[in-house]
């Protein structure tokens, strides 16, 4: 389900997880697929939620998932967050998990300066 | 005006039967009591195929949602295996939930964001109430 394009001279991975809604519906499909992109080496990854419009606790708990699948190897920050993404986010503290940025472009730019 | 609705034990109808009660909703609670209102609802319907699909996977899920001037009331069956009784007592603030957790948060978001909630597990099945009230105007 999701896309991937490269930035940042090629060590960060952008993820769009090209759906509308990321919930229970989807949420494990997602997190086994950003598990293989851990799996390949890719250990910067800026997931952009900028077409996402809603996300329930399954996402929430995916993107832990993945998180701890990364571990210390890299970072994962997210991006595009509004509405009612922003406002899971804000109350489940995920605000403070993830570090979290306007949009992709600010998100790889943070990423390759820590680099 | 009253609506009773049915939904399969299934993830992937989630959705659609969300979309369709927010919509319902959507006259009487303003946008952002409207965005608790799917959150919550999101969580209890995914926690009531999840209760329901292993031993009644042929028994839809019962929604009736109630629409009045003053709040929006929503009843969810499942006829799924008894829940616990204490359930829904002394819930956690979401963020109170261990930030490396990857579940456990469903509850406590219907508990924050629901203006009431009344759960009754049965032996033939949960019934979980939810109301969300409208804004007081400013």
């Amino acid at each position: 389900m999701i896309k991937v394009k490269q930035g940042g001279d090629g060590q960060i991975c952008v993820v769009d997880p090209a759906t509308d809604r990321l919930t229970a519906a989807n949420a494990t499909t997602f997190k086994d697929e950003m598990w293989q992109l851990i799996d390949k080496g890719e250990y910067r990854l800026v997931v952009d939620l900028t077409g996402v419009s809603f996300v329930d606790s399954s996402a929430i708990g995916a993107l832990v998932g993945v998180l701890k699948r990364l571990g210390n190897r890299g970072e994962i920050v997210v991006c595009g967050l509004s509405g009612s993404v922003e406002k899971m986010f804000r109350i489940t503290r995920m605000d403070k998990v993830f570090p979290t940025y306007r949009d992709s472009a600010a998100a790889a730019a943070a990423l390759s300066e820590r680099l | 005006m009253t609506r009773v609705l049915h939904m399969p034990t299934e993830l992937d109808q989630l959705d659609g039967m969300v979309a369709q009660l927010t919509e319902l909703a959507s006259p009487t609670l303003s946008e952002d009591k409207l965005t608790s209102f799917e959150i919550a609802v999101m969580e209890a319907l995914t926690n009531a195929v999840q209760h329901a699909i292993s031993p009644a996977p042929d028994k839809p899920v019962a929604i009736t949602i109630d629409v009045q001037p003053d709040r929006v009331r929503v009843v969810i069956f499942d006829a799924g295996a008894r829940a616990p009784d204490d359930l829904y007592d002394n819930v956690p603030q979401p963020h109170e939930i261990d930030e490396m957790s990857e579940s456990g948060r469903g509850i406590p978001l219907i508990s924050m964001l629901a203006d009431d909630v009344l759960f009754q597990p049965g032996e033939g099945g949960n019934r979980l109430q939810m109301v969300f009230n409208k804004d007081p105007s400013p």
